[in-house]
């Protein structure tokens, strides 16, 4: 099976180890993968703060990059969101874009769920003997429904000592530029998270969307918890190795 | 038009996260309310499918509210009712004042309603010298407190039992207890007098019937019922979207309004009222007077993406469940209705979209909203419509415009962009220790004073494929 | 121009507003097709075993601190009441005059002093005694299972004040008055108002009166009454 490589620009910039890490894992379960170059941002930052004139010529450069894609894989559930829910609107006035955006919605899925989906693979054969919780993406969750794909890849991990985050489904207080317009409201939902998390006394906090998990990491990593941040395929990737 | 508060959003915001006592109130209650609407929502059978149904029934009311409007207009005049007309607050406001005015009205008892607080209406009437009591034991806590509700199912939540404890003593001139009984006691005790001997009753509604004229209200305290049973004339006033043509509709929307609101099967007082007393009657009020308002809802109603907003039932299900009004409260919204439902509409109805086209800004569109609403709002898409709005009407930040036409410029391009990402990270070098830069830089503090910023990698995952595609 | 003409033209031009905001010229009068009213399609069509609403309805109004007898007769529901009434010390109650209540209760054996609401008296008079009165007795139209409710139709010799004013409200009911949800109750509103004898208002009620607004603190009766009882009659 071949599919197309959608890194986003926070993982490629600031966690090339989760890109390389998923590839590890779609590797070992037998696809083929490659990395169209023209690709670059999905253009969310602009699209959510309402400058949809300045993210129209970014998103664009999806819709050109994946056009010979038969599957494309991403390891954040937000940028997808964006791709599904928001180009819809962001083209709606040109036919042949909004085209395009269907269509690459209809092949854009997040990493776990093509992985338990398309793959049809429940079980990779991870073992990870460590206390686990998890944080439920507000895109993933609501937008696109994956977060089942999540449950079902962390259940067959072997040894884990999956433990439930209070508020799970709580958004983590990111929301893109909404962090730094009110950085204060946000600092209160983020603060709360953290406290959620360090009350299930786990070592590792798992999540399938790169922007809260870096969110929720600066916070943990400013308070100097010991709680380490993973994407769901850093876990993964690390329990089939071991 | 409306009272525009001093501060805006971030600061009002700032202000109250700083109010632990109300965050810590706001925290109980919102997972109180969300708790008992999750059981409510799994113990009545095919929920999606009661959500489904009350969307479509709002929605064909809301497209066609012309008509049910006549409708009820026409059966509201036949039950023995009269039926006025406001454009906007001012008018309404007139148009009560006038009808008090012209019933030698002095003293007036009021049951909750969101309308008149968006109209602005008690200090209206006061200043033509009436008495105004709020009844709902909340809405009076806070007439006392000089306050505005900040939630609009529990407008009181961010008081506690010794602040209410305190208000009370005032009025009675001695100590209340700060108990739940004892200060309940002491409210029935106060408004019982206070219904007996008002000359107007004054309600919201929280659905009329087309088809029949009535005015339905739901309480738990029974207030409303009050309202209407002793005064001898009685004043509804009414947002103009709040009808449902039939009783069966009426049935949906009841079933839904309180499993949403509070997670009860149904409020303690559910009263259908189809205008005056009839013939024989011996209680109940002599004139029923019904004000219809329209205070911008036709321009939300002229706009057919936002026009959705009108289907709400005003249960507040969505403020339960909104990380941001969580911590911050109703106040901070500065507006009428606050919360996901109050962001959406008070630009709209306000027609203001400079000063209140910040409020879709508190928001992280996570849509946890839309997931609960009842009438199936999308309300994380209006709020994202909302911000485009703003911006291209001119009102964007001057600075956000040029970082977004920075970013456009550098990121429509893989090679300006791959040329950014280098620059990012060489640049970042002095500032990163440990993988995260700390600082708290001019630029960055937004970020950084709350949480590390996590540095870029040296090599991004594009530079490593193509290195190993080698 | 006179104050008639004003008032239409207000409501002429509010409504116009109301059309153009729609993409209309004009106010639509004629009725809009509609697919989906009401409650959905399963609701309406499912079905109840006989007991069921009883069952529904003691456990859901029990559950509200609510009380329920189960009785098999007039002379049985009166002596229920009186004993009611005793164990609240009760003086006096107001009691809706209403046929059906007056062929099953014995007002006379309840051994409180009873009032009747009709029109013997003056409206203040009647106000005056229901707020003072101990208990409020009132005749259910019908009942509902599902949520624990009574729906009162009010008129003229059974006031809203009996259920409203007094501390007690105790509702007396056939058991073939409680039907399983809130649809029997509308259908047949629909069918009154067909016609042209709506009550003046309907009342359902669902337990006592009652309130979380001080800190989420549940209490009950704040401005009605503090207790809700029912009495069925298994006829």
């Amino acid at each position: 099976m071949k599919a197309s490589i959608f890194i986003t620009c926070i993982c490629d910039s600031m966690y090339p180890q989760v890109g390389e890490a998923m590839v590890r894992v779609l590797e070992k379960l037998g696809v083929t993968l490659d990395f169209p170059p023209e690709q670059t941002c999905c253009g969310q930052p602009a699209l959510s703060s309402g400058y949809w004139e300045y993210a129209r010529p970014v998103a664009e450069t999806m819709l050109t990059a994946f056009k010979n894609s038969q599957y494309v894989v991403a390891p954040a559930g937000s940028c997808i969101t964006a791709v599904k829910e928001y180009y819809p609107i962001l083209f709606e006035k040109d036919p042949e874009k909004y085209r395009q955006a269907k269509e690459l919605s209809a092949k854009l899925f997040e990493f776990s769920e093509f992985v338990v989906k398309i793959l049809k693979k429940e079980d990779v054969g991870a073992r990870f003997p460590h206390r686990v919780t998890y944080h439920s993406s507000c895109h993933a969750r609501r937008f696109l429904n994956t977060d089942q794909y999540v449950r079902t890849l962390l259940t067959n991990v072997k040894e884990i000592d999956y433990v439930p985050l209070p508020h799970e489904e709580a958004c983590c207080g990111f929301g893109g530029t909404f962090s730094v317009k009110l950085p204060e409201i946000s600092e209160a939902m983020v603060d709360e998270k953290a406290r959620n998390i360090m009350e299930t006394k786990a070592d590792v906090l798992v999540g399938v969307d790169l922007s809260c998990l870096m969110n929720i990491d600066g916070r943990l990593k400013k308070q100097k918890t010991n709680v380490r941040v993973m994407h769901v395929a850093e876990l993964l990737d690390e329990g089939m190795r071991l | 038009m409306s009272e525009r508060p001093t501060l805006h959003l971030r600061d009002r915001a700032v202000k109250a996260l700083k109010d632990d006592q109300m965050r810590q109130a706001v925290r109980k209650a919102v997972d109180r309310l969300s708790a008992n609407k999750d059981k409510a929502a799994r113990e009545l059978p095919n929920w999606e499918e009661w959500r489904e149904q009350t969307k479509l029934i709002r929605q064909h009311t809301v497209n066609h509210l012309d008509y049910y409007l006549k409708l009820l207009t026409d059966n509201v005049k036949k039950a023995g009712g009269k039926v006025h007309f406001a454009p906007n607050a001012e008018a309404a406001r007139k148009i009560i004042a006038d009808l008090c005015k012209e019933y030698n009205a002095k003293k007036i008892i009021k049951s909750k309603s969101m309308v008149t607080e968006e109209i602005h209406l008690n200090t209206a009437l006061e200043a033509v010298g009436m008495e105004v009591v709020e009844s709902d034991l909340a809405e009076y806590i806070l007439q006392l407190a000089g306050e505005t509700p900040s939630h609009i199912i529990v407008p009181a939540i961010h008081k506690n039992r010794n602040q209410i404890a305190e208000l009370f003593s005032k009025v009675a001139g001695k100590k209340v207890e700060s108990d739940t009984p004892a200060l309940t006691a002491f409210a029935r005790k106060i408004l019982r007098n206070k219904f007996i001997s008002a000359d107007v009753g004054i309600t919201g509604c929280n659905f009329a019937v087309a088809e029949t004229g009535s005015i339905t209200l739901v309480t738990n305290e029974g207030n409303a019922r009050l309202t209407t049973t002793l005064p001898r004339i009685v004043i509804s006033v009414m947002g103009m979207e709040r009808v449902v043509p039939t009783f069966e509709d009426l049935e949906t929307v009841l079933s839904m309004l309180p499993r949403n609101a509070t997670g009860q099967k149904l409020t303690s007082y559910v009263s259908v009222i189809n205008g005056s007393r009839q013939p024989g009657d011996i209680d109940g009020c002599e004139k029923f007077h019904l004000v219809i308002v329209d205070n911008g809802r036709s321009r939300m109603l002229a706009d057919e993406e936002y026009r959705q907003a009108l289907n709400c039932i005003r249960c507040g299900a969505c403020f339960n469940v909104c990380p941001v009004y969580r911590q911050i409260g109703g106040h901070a919204y500065g507006s009428v209705y606050g919360g996901p439902i109050g962001s959406v509409i008070t630009p709209l109805l306000e027609d203001d979209i400079d000063f209140w086209g910040e409020l879709p800004y508190a928001s992280t569109l996570c849509a946890a909203c839309t997931s609960v609403c009842p009438a199936k709002i999308p309300l994380q898409d209006l709020l994202f419509k909302l911000r485009h709005r703003r911006v291209s009407d001119g009102y964007g930040q001057v600075v956000e415009k040029f970082a977004f036409n920075m970013w456009k410029r550098f990121f429509k391009l893989p090679s300006t962009y791959k040329f950014a990402m280098k620059v990012a990270s060489l640049g970042q070098k002095p500032l990163v220790n440990n993988g995260y830069i700390t600082a708290k830089l001019p630029l960055l503090a937004n970020w950084t004073n709350s949480r590390y910023m996590r540095a870029a990698a040296d090599t991004t995952f594009r530079e490593r494929w193509e290195k190993r595609k080698k | 121009m006179t104050n008639i003409q004003e008032d239409i033209a207000q409501e002429t031009m509010f409504l116009q507003t109301v059309a153009k905001a729609l993409g209309r010229d004009k106010v639509l009068t004629v009725a809009p097709n509609r697919k989906e009213v009401g409650p959905p399609a399963f609701w309406r069509e499912q079905k109840f075993e006989a007991d069921q609403p009883l069952t529904l309805f003691k456990a859901n109004l029990e559950a509200l601190t609510g009380k329920v007898a189960i009785v098999n007769n007039g002379v049985e529901a009166t002596n229920q009441i009186k004993l009611w009434l005793k164990v609240l010390n009760a003086k006096t109650a107001i009691v809706w005059d209403h046929p059906e209540l007056r062929k099953h209760i014995e007002f006379s054996s309840l051994g409180v002093k009873t009032e009747l609401w009709n029109s013997d008296k003056s409206r203040q008079e009647l106000i005056e005694i229901a707020e003072q009165a101990d208990a409020g007795i009132t005749w259910v139209n019908y009942a509902i299972g599902y949520t624990g409710t009574v729906a009162l139709f009010n008129g003229a010799n059974t006031g809203r004040s009996v259920s409203l004013l007094p501390p007690t409200h105790i509702a007396v009911m056939h058991k073939s008055d409680i039907v399983p949800t809130m649809s029997t109750v509308m259908r047949h509103l629909i069918e009154q108002r067909g016609q042209g004898q709506l009550p003046s208002v309907v009342d359902f009620i669902t337990g006592p009166s009652r309130t979380s607004d001080i800190e989420m603190d549940l209490s009950i009766g704040v401005h009605g009454p503090f207790r809700m009882w029912a009495v069925v009659i298994d006829n």
